[in-house]
């Protein structure tokens, strides 16, 4: 009788034992799907959040690098600007002194004018600084036109004043045709012309 | 055997049984508490706000030191170009004069 009730004893406790090991064991997988989850949880939201912040920083990085290019060309425009704005100060300077090498150029302005315009009878615009020296060479210049033309030219000096620093206009007596080659004139061609050989000239030895 | 032996086991058996629903209750409070757990533990990773603040405050630090370099680099660029163009203005006048009157 007491064997029957002790094994009968064991077999019960054998059984509760099962019971509750496997409630553990269940309990703990729970446990571990649960932190698996969390840590997916985790991965994904952290992500998340470095995906966006990377999306964030090359919008604010391209904003600063678009405004740092421009900041950069404003800086080399001004900087061509000055050069331009030295180079009219130095060429009012040259044509308010009205020497031999200003005057001498002032005829090449006046004659290239006159290549550029097709009409025979002429006039030019000079400022009334020059006027005394243009009204001596006026005949050497009609000579020149007249050559290279292969044509009689005319030239008489406008009564207009010029109102520009130096140089000349040059038209026709009809005013159909009409030649602007003051230094303002020249000056703003040649920062169309050559503003690539300016920068290159004025950033020469520059990294950027 | 005596009828007296076959009560005791009756009885012995019922408390088996006892103690067997006994344990499966605990068993099943043994499950609820773990689920409890598991729920506690997925709770607290989707709120946890200061992890992810962090993270976000790290990157916005550094974002902010990208800009402040590439800040820092075009103000050097510009520096450069201004003294690079000081050091050439005289040329580049010299040259847009002779530009002016050239034929």
């Amino acid at each position: 009788m007491e064997q029957l009730k002790t094994r009968l004893a064991f077999i019960h406790k054998t059984e509760i034992d099962e019971i509750i090991e496997n409630a553990r064991k269940q309990a703990n997988d729970i446990i571990m799907a649960a932190q698996a989850k969390a840590a997916e949880i985790k991965k994904k939201e952290t992500e998340k959040i470095l995906e966006e912040a990377r999306i964030m920083e090359n919008q604010q990085l391209e904003t600063e690098r678009l405004d740092g290019k421009r900041k950069l060309a404003d800086t080399r425009y001004r900087l061509a600007d000055e050069a331009i704005r030295q180079a009219s100060d130095r060429l009012s300077k040259l044509a308010e002194a009205s020497e031999a090498s200003y005057q001498n150029s002032l005829e090449k302005l006046i004659l290239e004018a006159a290549e550029q315009t097709s009409g025979q009878d002429l006039e030019v615009i000079i400022h009334p600084r020059d006027a005394a020296f243009i009204k001596k060479r006026l005949r050497a210049l009609e000579k020149q036109m007249t050559s290279f033309k292969n044509a009689p030219v005319t030239l008489r000096i406008s009564e207009e004043p010029l109102r520009a620093m130096g140089g000349a206009v040059l038209r026709t007596t009809d005013k159909k045709q009409i030649f602007n080659n003051t230094l303002e004139a020249r000056v703003a061609k040649g920062r169309q012309d050559s503003l690539v050989e300016i920068s290159e000239i004025l950033y020469k030895g520059s990294r950027t | 055997m005596a009828i007296e032996d076959i009560k005791e086991i009756v009885r012995e058996e019922k408390e088996q049984e006892q103690r067997l629903q006994e344990a499966r209750t605990e068993a099943l409070k043994i499950i609820e508490a773990a689920e409890k757990e598991a729920k506690r533990i997925i709770a607290e990773e989707s709120e946890s706000d200061s992890y992810y603040q962090r993270i976000r405050d790290e990157q916005a630090r550094i974002t902010e030191g990208k800009k402040a370099r590439l800040i820092q680099d075009y103000d050097e660029q510009i520096e450069e170009v201004t003294k690079t163009a000081k050091r050439n203005m005289e040329k580049t006048v010299d040259f847009i004069i002779k530009q002016v009157f050239k034929e």
